[in-house]
């Protein structure tokens, strides 16, 4: 409504007194990231496959230790995250044992060793390893890591699965 | 006079509270970074196995009388064991995972304090077809899986 002189009545200036962001709206975003996180929290390792691995399903639910990684796609072996041998040089080979991934297993035995040695810790009695193999690789090329794997020192093997919901 | 002071008590009311989020935001924002460190959107968990017969070397290939095997053919389950013979249950069919199972089950009940199972596979046998009868297995109660190659020995 206006008034002769053209102003309005009720009018009053806007920003008058302390400008305050409303902050419930973000709070309710965050609470409801906070709830997610906490349902999605894992206290022990956290195992991620390198991309190319898909992992097979199981109803396993053991959670994994933390232990040297060997991931193996369609075309190649990886330790560590580092290109060791390709899968066909392993399947063509006769031998049981995979003679790169050995010199390898070993640079790695005694680099623990040396750690548990400046630590101060005693000799490392069992070493572990945990194989994250794509659910497609045939069971020889597991036969053959497993092998490799018990001969260089690395008498628990793991085989890590994508856990079913 | 008591018109005015029912308009006060109505002004009062109308008096907005504000919370102070800030500190709970400060909180938040400092949680989150950090579960989402720890966070782990694909579950990953692991199976304990056992060596291939190759690799063992030394040691028998299982300690219990039973001898529990599963062979893994391309076209069938069989399984066998000391005293059971051997069935087998072919793979075309829809239920041949239930039938492995409730047969491993039925081992498993008659022969109490049995845990270990030899899965026995072909060469070219999918890690995941392993798997897959590993969880049977485990679900029948036979928790320790030793891998091995050799389905010859089957047929």
């Amino acid at each position: 409504m206006r008034t002769r002189g053209g102003r309005r009545r009720g009018w009053k200036p806007k920003s008058q007194g302390s400008g305050s962001v409303n902050l419930i709206s973000m709070m309710d975003i965050l609470t409801v990231l906070l709830l997610f996180l906490l349902k999605s929290y894992v206290s022990g390792e956290v195992m991620v496959p390198p991309p190319g691995v898909r992992l097979p399903n199981s109803t396993a639910d053991q959670s994994p230790q933390s232990s040297l990684v060997v991931a193996i796609d369609d075309n190649q072996i990886l330790l560590g995250g580092d290109r060791v041998v390709s899968i066909p040089e392993v399947v063509n080979s006769p031998n049981m044992e995979i003679a790169p991934l050995a010199a390898q297993l070993q640079a790695a035995r005694q680099q623990q060793d040396e750690l548990a040695k400046r630590r101060g810790e005693g000799e490392i009695k069992t070493r572990a390893a945990t194989i994250q193999g794509d659910k497609a690789i045939e069971f020889r090329v597991l036969q053959k890591v497993m092998y490799t794997l018990n001969q260089n020192g690395y008498e628990s093997i793991a085989l890590a699965v994508l856990q079913k919901s | 006079m008591l018109r005015r002071a029912a308009k006060r008590k109505r002004q009062r009311q109308h008096v907005a509270a504000e919370l102070e989020l800030m500190p709970m935001m400060n909180v938040f924002i400092s949680i989150i970074p950090l579960l989402l460190m720890s966070a782990a959107f694909v579950q990953v968990s692991v199976i304990q196995a056992l060596l291939p017969s190759g690799a063992v070397v030394a040691a028998p290939a299982t300690e219990t009388p039973l001898d529990l095997t599963i062979f893994i053919r391309h076209d069938a389950y069989a399984v066998q064991g000391n005293g059971i013979g051997t069935m087998a249950y072919p793979r075309s069919g829809p239920g041949a995972a239930e039938q492995l199972g409730n047969a491993l089950r039925e081992i498993v009940a008659a022969h109490p304090g049995t845990r270990e199972v030899r899965i026995v596979s072909e060469p070219t046998t999918k890690y995941e077809e392993i798997i897959e009868v590993m969880d049977i297995s485990r679900a029948a109660g036979l928790p320790e899986a030793a891998l091995a190659d050799g389905v010859a020995e089957a047929s």
